[in-house]
Formats: structure tokens, sequence, C-alpha cells
């Protein structure tokens, strides 16, 4: 059986789902990665209008 | 015991070949696939009733439900006045894994039925109650006590689990692909189970996958019951699309389930990317499903109504080192799995269990050892040594998903009277269990008791039917009469309540032709039984069994064109049924198309081996075509799998003799055929005043070898003494009074004649036959009971006599139709064996 690599984006997909525990620590990674940035920006964004 | 490798044992609740095999071909199984090329497959006969934590704790402990304890999907809480799931304390028996702990060998368990609160087993227990969750996303998303054992995983294990509400786009995408454009969708509760299934399925795949690369074990059960899940939720909507499905929710969910295999697929390939070459993996299932017209067209109100979708065959694979290359297996059910893996691992096979080693499964099978029972053994087997308390809100949890799935009544507070409900329904699985192992006095003792409580319908047919089986044909005839006094009472009910008529319990007259039907097959009195039998096809078409016995009825009755129909007919219902290719090959022998007889047959066997009359007249036709060798083959495996079986032996003795000339292989044979007399005694009784003077003329009438009763008196009064003078009267119809029934030799082969009359005028000439000997005047009450008394010794003998052939002849009906009763009589006596 090959081998893939995975392309992990905070959609995720059932692939990541297969992939067991690890997949689904690994998109929780980039989900939890991909809030972060938001908030950032969210963050940032406010602090550029407050100025 | 010596290491031997790994054990990966997985089961997908419901998985069924007519979808897989499909999808194998379109290369969209393609893990499932290259354990089929390197291993053995099969189906896997189910058990009856196909309830799955009833059938997966037969799987891990080889034992039925009586003695596992594990009737159905819910049980009274402690204090009685509740319901809660199933748990694994109720299980009164070892499981594999606990004789494995005993053994000094590792297991992991994931989610199998029922193991909440987990077992302290040496390895790691998840479950079944893990992956459900009873929280909105983002609130506190404890796991019940005993979700996981050593419980300080619990933390490690709680990070795996999938949140229905984390269930994204992407991932549903595959299943319900319009929900890309059909935001509508997105909230329709259908679309809401397929997403909450799929997230269970992850939970308990991402649990295992963990177990299986991050611990040490020897054995590893899983059990995802997804596959169940979603077709009960979406195989109606599984193509071809059927008239009555709407287009429009075809449209939405036609892939769900060929979505769900494919994902099962792909967790396997996971699973098989973790473990190494050596270890060997087995994948069941409990039962199948329903994916073709055979679907049901409505589910029973009833509890467990949705296993009507259930069908009586799952899948089997297996692969490993010593076990056979791409060889398909046949006559492996859910009860041989414990005893094969026991075996697996060279240990002993209890010889209180009921399975037995799936022999066919290895290269080089060797004796299995038994022992007398496992429960007997001492030391740490990991099982509870006290009840331990469960969270109401996961078990409310729990519940709920088997009252949206319909196996359950939603539970209505303070409804005590629910809990004996349940406990009656338990009491009704654990007999239909019993019965569906032949275990049927006891399967009688609790029908009995709970028809009589409840007088539900669904209880009296299964008794009905158990008094069938126990030959016990005026018992089985008074309860169609109750259950028909009953429904009529039931239908007037409904109509005065406005019922829905759209109600299960509105079919019972046709269940009820049918178990009439089946009474009269069994009484010899197939032209009777046809037309009740025709009846209920017309209404329920798609039914295997009713095709397969209106088959029967016409070989028997030498109709062997209409019983072609009747098994093609049957197998454009299920192409699979062994019983069907084996009834269309008679068809055929008996019109001397012997090859398209032989096809058959092959066909049977190549379905389900272990079926002697199939081999027996596997044997026949390549006698008759000539091919001696192969025809003794045949004839030897019937012997095998029946050794009893007479008419093989005869045919061996003609083969070796006359036909190979190899006598000293017919000696054998003919030792047999010497120790066991050949050839039936026709024996006649009845209760008395039953005008036995009738039958008796149209006997001479007839000309047929009657003893009479005078001058076979001094010799029956004897009976009890000394039974060798029967030999005398093979061939013959001889006299015996019942109760002296049991004193005939059970070596010797009879055919049963019982003599009858309407109940009603038997009472009556009992009564004027007391007056006129100037006896005690008899009340009807007492004589009922004389009658009663009679025909429990006529039952009783017959019940003690394996494949009696009996017919019941009525008084009132051969004064009617005396003719007609001529030719049942001549049919009956006819039947003859087909050897020379």
């Amino acid at each position: 059986m090959e081998k893939e690599e995975y392309i992990i984006t905070p959609q995720g997909s059932l692939g990541l789902l297969a992939l067991g525990h690890i997949g689904i620590q690994k998109w929780r990674d980039v989900v939890k990665a991909e809030k972060e940035k938001k908030e950032l920006l969210k963050e940032s964004t406010k602090n550029v209008e407050k100025k | 015991m010596s290491k031997k490798n790994k054990f990966l044992l997985i089961g997908w609740d419901a998985a069924d070949w007519k979808v897989i095999e499909p999808l194998i071909k379109q290369g969209k199984m393609p893990a499932l696939e290259s354990l089929i090329k390197e291993g053995v497959h099969g189906k896997l006969k189910t058990l009856d009733p196909p309830l799955s934590p009833m059938l997966w704790t037969s799987i891990a402990t080889g034992f039925r439900a009586d003695k596992h304890g594990i009737g159905g999907f819910v049980e009274p809480t402690p204090d009685g006045e509740s319901l809660r799931p199933v748990s694994s304390t109720s299980r009164k028996v070892k499981a594999i894994w606990n004789i494995f702990n005993q053994e000094g060998l590792k297991s992991n368990v994931v989610a199998w039925w029922p193991t909440n609160p987990a077992e302290p087993i040496n390895g790691v227990m998840v479950s079944n109650l893990y992956q459900l969750a009873h929280k909105p996303l983002g609130e506190p998303w404890d796991m019940p006590n005993g979700t996981v054992h050593p419980a300080e995983l619990s933390e490690t294990f709680k990070e795996f689990r999938v949140h229905p509400h984390e269930i994204t786009l992407a991932m549903a995408i595959p299943f319900v692909p319009n929900i890309a454009h059909n935001k509508e969708l997105r909230e329709n509760p259908r679309t809401a189970s397929v997403l909450k299934i799929l997230a269970n399925a992850s939970s308990v795949h991402a649990a295992s996958t963990y177990l299986i690369a991050e611990t040490e074990w020897d054995f590893m059960a899983i059990y995802h019951d997804a596959i169940d899940h979603f077709s009960h939720t979406a195989m109606k909507f599984f193509p071809p699309r059927r008239p009555e499905i709407p287009e429009e929710d075809y449209e939405n969910y036609h892939e769900v389930v060929e979505a769900a295999y494919r994902f099962h697929d792909m967790m396997l390939f996971r699973k098989l990317e973790l473990i190494d070459e050596d270890t060997t993996v087995m994948i069941i299932s409990d039962h199948g499903f329903y994916s073709d017209h055979q679907r049901p067209l409505f589910i029973p109100q009833e509890p467990s109504g949705p296993a009507v979708e259930h069908s009586p065959y799952g899948i089997f694979v297996l692969k490993g080192p010593g076990i056979r290359k791409n060889q398909v297996i046949s006559g492996a059910s859910v009860i041989d799995i414990t005893p094969t893996i026991l075996h697996y691992f060279g240990l002993a096979v209890g010889k209180d269990m009921e399975g037995k080693v799936l022999h066919q499964c290895f290269e080089n099978p060797s004796v299995p050892t038994f022992i007398e029972s496992w429960e007997n053994v001492s030391g740490n087997d990991g099982m509870h040594n006290e009840i331990l308390r469960e969270d109401p809100w996961a078990a409310q949890e729990a519940l709920q998903q088997l009252v949206e799935l319909g196996y359950i009544d939603a539970i209505e507070d303070g409804k005590l009277s629910q809990v004996e409900d349940a406990k009656r329904e338990n009491k009704y699985y654990v007999a239909r269990n019993m019965l569906n192992g032949g275990r049927i006095e006891g399967a009688l003792e609790i029908l009995e008791g709970i028809f009589s409580e409840s007088k539900k319908l669904r209880y009296g047919q299964r008794l009905a039917f158990a008094y069938l089986s126990r030959k016990q044909y005026s018992k089985c005839s008074y309860i169609i009469e109750e259950l028909r006094e009953l429904n009529k009472e039931n239908v007037e009910t409904s109509k005065s309540q406005n019922d829905d008529f759209n109600n299960h319990e509105m079919e019972e007259p046709m269940y009820l032709d049918y178990m009439e039907g089946l009474l009269l097959l069994a009484i010899n009195k197939p032209r009777k039984a046809l037309p009740l039998l025709q009846k209920v096809q017309l209404k329920n078409p798609n039914n295997l069994q009713i095709a397969s016995n209106i088959g029967k009825i016409h070989l028997e009755r030498k109709q062997y064109e209409a019983a072609e129909k009747q098994y093609i007919t049957a197998l454009a219902i299920d192409n699979t049924s062994p019983i069907a290719h084996y009834g269309l090959g008679m068809s055929f022998l008996r019109r001397s198309m012997l090859n398209e007889a032989l096809e058959e047959f092959l066909l049977s066997l190549e379905l389900d081996f272990y079926f002697p009359n199939v081999h027996y007249h596997l044997g026949e036709t390549l006698f008759k075509l000539g091919n001696f060798e192969d025809a003794t083959k045949a004839f030897e495996v019937a012997i095998r799998l029946a050794p009893g079986m007479t008419k093989a032996h005869k045919w061996l003795v003609e083969i070796y003799s006359n036909q190979l000339n190899l006598p000293e292989k017919a000696n054998k044979s003919q030792d047999f055929l010497k120790n066991n007399i050949v050839g039936e005694i026709i024996i006649c009784t009845g209760i008395v005043h039953c005008d036995y003077e009738n039958f008796f003329s149209i006997f001479h009438e007839l000309n047929l070898p009657f003893i009479s009763t005078e001058s076979l008196s001094a010799a029956s009064s004897n009976l009890h003494q000394s039974s060798y003078f029967l030999k005398d009267y093979i061939g013959k119809l001889i006299f015996i009074p019942s109760h002296r029934l049991s004193f005939l030799p059970p070596e010797l082969n009879y055919k049963l004649l019982v003599f009858t009359k309407p109940e009603v005028e038997l009472i009556d000439s009992i009564v004027k036959n007391n007056i006129k000997n100037q006896k005690e005047n008899l009340v009807s009450d007492t004589v009922v009971k004389l009658i009663r008394n009679e025909e429990t010794k006529i039952e009783t003998w017959i019940s003690t006599i394996a494949g009696l052939k009996v017919l019941l002849l009525n008084s009132e009906e051969l004064n009617n139709n005396k003719s007609e009763q001529i030719e049942i009589l001549t049919e009956f006596l006819n039947i003859e064996s087909n050897v020379k």
C-alpha cells in the first residue's frame, strides 16, 4: 500500500479522520493555529482602527 | 501456552457482502480487498434474533443469550424503577479477553457491546459509551464513570473523541454531497444523524489507532456500530431508488451507505498500516443488512422493529500467518468466533461453548483441545467483582440514540410498566435465541409465561412456532386459534379508536395463515397448506421462506415444474439461498435433468457445505451421470455429516459392490445396514372414541397391509417387555394405542398416522360411551383434560423420534371428502426411498 502525504487545512477531511488519533490531533492543531491567527488578525485590525 | 502473533478482531456491525462486493469490483474498498486476496472469506451466519448486544456478546463468549445473560438493548436500573443501556456487569460468563487475562495475554477492547463499565483487564478497555456526545460542543464533555480502564488513561482518550459539531463540510460532503450548495439540508435531522454517526465512528477509530500503535497487546477487539447506524438511517435511499422513496430524499441521501463503507475501508487501511505483517486480522459482522429488493417497506411498530432490515448473513474475513489464501469458506457462524480464536492461540475450547473451530480457515488444521468449561478455571480473569455506577446522563444519551434509531420506544417518566414490558421483551429475545439454538423446552417455558402474562401476539406467534418445532401439533393449533381471536379483538379495538391501520399488528392474520400453513405441512397435509401459503405469498412476494416452502410442497407432490417456478422465485429474492438452490436442483433431478441438477447442488454446497441432504442428492445425480467415484465421495460426506443416513449407506453398498467392484469398501456400509433395520413400520394411533373403524375400513378398501387390533393385541400388550416381534411388521400398518407408544423401540423406522375427530364430537362420544357403560357421568372439563392427556402422550412420543413423518387423519374430513382423504393417505404412504 502506498503512503500518501496529507496537506491539513482547517476544513479537515475524511482522510484525516481515517488517520485516527494522529490525524485528529494534527487537524485540531491546525484549527487552533488558524483560530489564533484569526484572533490575532482581529486584534491587530482593532488596534489599527483605534489608531 | 506458546506465544502467538498478535490478533486483531474488527467488528463492522451489519456489514453485508451485497454492498461490499460491487464496491470491491469498482476498486472502492482496496484495504478489504487486500485481506480477501491474502486470506479466507465467507458469510457469517447470524443468530435469531439479530440484535447487536446479544450477538456481539455471543461473538465474544461462544455462548447464546440464556447463558451469557445479555438479552436486549436495555436493562432495568438496579433500583428496578427505570431502564438503562445494557451493561457489562450483566454478562454472566467470561468473554475471550477474560480467558486471555487468565492465560497471561494482554488485550485491548474498544467500544464492544456492552462493555460499560470497562472491565479491569490486563490491557486497556474503552467502553461502548465512550464516543457518545451528550453536551453541545464547547461545554465540558466528561466521560461516564467506568468508560476507560485503566482510569488514568481517561484524559488521553477524552482528546481522541470527535464531537458531531466538529464535523466539517469537507468531511460531510462525501456522505451528503448536496449540502455543499444546500444550507437547509445541513439542518435536516437526517443529516444531523449522519454527522453524529460519522463523529462516533471517528472517535472509536482514533481510540483504536492509539491503542494499536502505542500499547503492547496480544489481542485487540474493536467494534464499529456505524455501518449498522448509517444503514438504518439511509439504506432506504441506496440505489436503485424504489418508487415509494421521494425523489428529493433519494437525491440527497443515496450516497450515504456507499460513503460509510468506503470510510470504513479507509479506517481499515490505517489500522493495517499500524500493525505488522505477522498480525492476524479478522473482520466480521454480526448480521447483514438488506440492500436490494428485500428491503422492508415499513418498520414494525414494536421494540427492536428495525431489526427487520437485518439479513441473516454477515461477513467473515481472516488473514494472517497460517491462514489459507484467497479461499472462500462456508458454514461459519457468529458463535464460532471465540472457539476459533482460542484455537488460534493454542488454547482449549470450552466444551460448554456452542460454536466450533473453523478448521477450514487454517493451512494446516490441528485437532482442537477441549476443556470442560472456562467458567471453572480460577485466576485473575479481569471481570468485575462489583457493580459500578454509571453516569445517568451518558446512559440517557445512549438510550436516546436507540430511540432515534427506532430500536426502543421513548421512555416516559414514572412509567414502571415500561420496565416490566422491557423485562418481558428481554425474555422474549432470550427465548427466540434458545429456539434458534434448538433449546426448545427452555424457550417454551419462557414463552408460555410471557404470553399468558401479556397476551402479546408476537409472543404467541413464537409460542406457536415453538410448539410446532417440538411437534406438539395440537397445542400449536390451539394457540393459532387463540391468536386469531386475540387479533380480531385488536382489530375491533383499533377500529373503534381510529388507530392507524398501518400498524404491524394488522399484518398478523397473514402471519397466522403462514403458521397454519407450516403446521399443515408438518402434519403432512401439503395440499391444504398450499392455498394458505399461496395467499400469504400474494401479500409477501419477496419472502424467501414462503417461496421455498411452497416449492417444497410442489416437490412432495411431485409437481416438479411448479416447484422449479417457486425456487426460481426464491432465487430471484435471494440468489445466495442454499435451500433454494437445493430445491431447484431437486426439481431438475426428479425430471432427469441431471446436469442442471448437478450445477444447482454444487451452488448450494458452495453456499453451505454442512447440508447432508445436498451431498446425498449430489451423490445420486453423479451416480446417474455414471460418475461413480465422485458419487461415493458425495455419499461419504453425507454420512460424515449425518452418520445415521441409512439411504446413503445403501447407495455406497450398491456402488462399491456392483459398479466399482470394491467389496471390501462396501462392508462398512453393509455392516451399518445390518445393524440398522431398514424399512418403516406405519404406526396408527389416536384418541379413544375417534371412530377407528372408519379408518380401518379405508385400509381394507385400499387393500393396505393392516394388522388388525385383535391379531396384534397379545403382542402389543407386551410391548414394554419385548418389541422384537415388530421387525415382522416392517412395511405394514399396525395399531398401537397412545399409552403404549412410548414402548416402541426408537431404533426402528416409523411413520405415524394419527386418527382425530372434531373436539366437540369427541367429547360427546366419550360422555355418551360412559353413560352407555354406566360409568361415572363425566363433565366436559374432565373430558377435555382426558383428551389433552392423550394428545400429550402422542406428541411426546413424536418428539422423541427424529425425522418422524406424521399424518393427521380427521374423521369429519374423511366423511366429507373421502376421495381427497384417500389421496392424501396414499401420497403419505407412497413416500418411498429413491434407492433401489
